[in-house]
């Protein structure tokens, strides 16, 4: 038996179990539901039963635990939103691309996709190259994998925990998170509010409402 | 190169690439048909001003395919589904996540769109028998509801290696109007299959097993959504699975 070809094979096969058990370790960690802020650093506000409460998840730790990856770090912030009907006879419709963000000089924009947040599309461009690039470089592809799984991790918590489109009837609450581009050095979220709009259904007399939520708690007086 | 080798190399190649079968791609959606099919606004690209905050706290509701006043109206006790083209259109690659774009040049697109479009008619009818599918908006006139959904997401989540976890995921968005245009339901369901990527000779089956089981999954929880909107007057549905429903 050659010895240099036995020591290839067993290089080859140590890889391969590397290769596996690393890849199903990081993909078999999903992340935890968001179990909502404390009531302390919710922004809530209350209009005749519908209560609105906004939390800004700006800490990378926080966002680590929840969504697998720093977020800010990709210029996202993650804004938790939560939307109570505590109204005894009305239904509300709350439709996700009607929100939209204000910021303080009347700029206007919009929230992000998940897709553009996790950056999947981009690693698994990456994950291309070097698969087809190095065939015998199994390291790297290793490098790829492991990148495009925890990618996937991320983008799965994010559009687990992503806000939809809801028709709230009396007590019922619906609750996620919009992803917001993160402010600019000069910005700041104190500057930035949420708008969104709910709709009575079936339509009578009462009219749409439209709500500014802060996203940072207003200094105390 | 002994045959040793080779095997194991030939090994190797099929649990690496495990997405050299059928399979599908993000690059395969229609690029013009994404609007309705993938709806959700690009950071990219802010909406004009005029559509996003500065909506007066009294306007309207706006459905997204108002019943044309020029089409001939459907009886007033009818359901019409409008499914929209891009919906049908959608088509899925069946070449290989690693190799499509390289060399492939005919990659046997799945027609995914046309299972939708059958699930989605097969779901309504099943609902209300004598309701009416159509793929215009304008066909709609008149009807008791108007249910239009949208497909905000149609996805795999995948690693490159068969023992990668492979997830499907759709995100079904059903809008229900009455005849004067009032949404009386806006929510969304989601349908997904999780499970291994699988090797060359097993990641075709896997595919189509995952695919089927997402679209279970979301006929199923549509089915409890809009059944009480259908089969009676437009009235409150109660609460059914959906996606971070609200509690």
């Amino acid at each position: 038996m050659n010895e240099w070809g036995h020591l290839r094979r067993s290089l080859l096969a140590s890889l391969l179990v590397g290769m596996a058990s690393a890849t199903v370790a990081r993909g078999a960690t999903p992340t935890p539901d968001y179990p909502g802020p404390p009531d302390g650093q919710r922004i809530s506000l209350d209009d005749a039963g519908l209560v609105l409460a906004t939390y800004a998840m700006t800490q990378p730790q926080e966002q680590t635990q929840y969504f697998g990856g720093d977020l800010t770090s990709r210029g996202v912030v993650p804004v938790w939103l939560s939307i109570s009907n505590g109204t005894s006879d009305q239904t509300f419709v709350v439709d996700t691309d009607e929100i939209t963000v204000e910021a303080a000089g009347g700029d206007v924009g919009n929230h992000k996709d998940p897709d553009n947040v996790s950056g999947a599309g981009g690693d698994l461009v990456v994950g291309q190259v070097a698969v087809i690039g190095s065939f015998y470089a199994l390291p790297l592809v290793v490098f790829a994998d492991v990148a495009l799984v925890q990618a996937n991790v991320m983008k799965r918590s994010l559009i687990e925990k992503a806000f939809y489109s809801h028709t709230l009837h009396p007590g019922q609450t619906g609750s996620g998170f919009i992803f917001l581009r993160a402010p600019k050095a000069h910005q700041t979220l104190a500057a930035t509010s949420l708008v969104v709009t709910l709709h009575p259904t079936p339509a009578g007399p009462a009219s749409a409402k439209t709500y500014h939520l802060a996203l940072v708690a207003p200094p105390a007086a | 190169m002994k045959r040793s080798d080779l095997a194991l190399m030939i090994a190797v190649a099929g649990l690496w690439l495990g997405s050299a079968t059928p399979g599908l791609a993000d690059g395969s959606q229609p690029p013009a048909s994404n609007a309705a099919a993938s709806s959700a606004p690009s950071p990219a690209t802010p909406p004009p001003a005029s559509n996003s905050v500065a909506a007066p706290a009294t306007a309207a509701q706006t459905p997204p395919a108002p019943p044309a006043a020029s089409a001939p109206p459907a009886a007033s006790q009818s359901v019409v589904l409008y499914i929209a083209p891009e919906i049908t259109k959608r088509k899925w690659s069946n070449a290989s996540v690693l190799f499509r774009p390289i060399f492939l040049a005919d990659d046997n697109l799945n027609n995914v769109g046309e299972t939708m479009h059958q699930r989605l008619s097969a779901l309504i009818t099943s609902l209300s028998p004598s309701a009416t599918v159509v793929d215009s908006p304008q066909a709609g006139g008149g009807a008791r509801l108007y249910i239009v959904p949208t497909v905000k997401r149609l996805d795999q989540i995948s690693g490159m290696f068969a023992w990668d976890d492979l997830q499907y995921v759709i995100e079904l968005e059903w809008r229900v109007t009455d005849a004067s245009g009032a949404v009386v339901l806006l929510e969304t369901v989601k349908g997904e299959a999780k499970g291994k990527f699988g090797t060359s000779f097993t990641a075709a089956a896997n595919a189509q097993r995952y695919e089927d089981e997402m679209l279970d999954k979301a006929m199923a929880d549509s089915a409890a959504l809009l059944k009480p909107v259908v089969a009676a007057a437009p009235v409150q549905a109660s609460a059914p699975t959906t996606l971070n429903a609200p509690s």
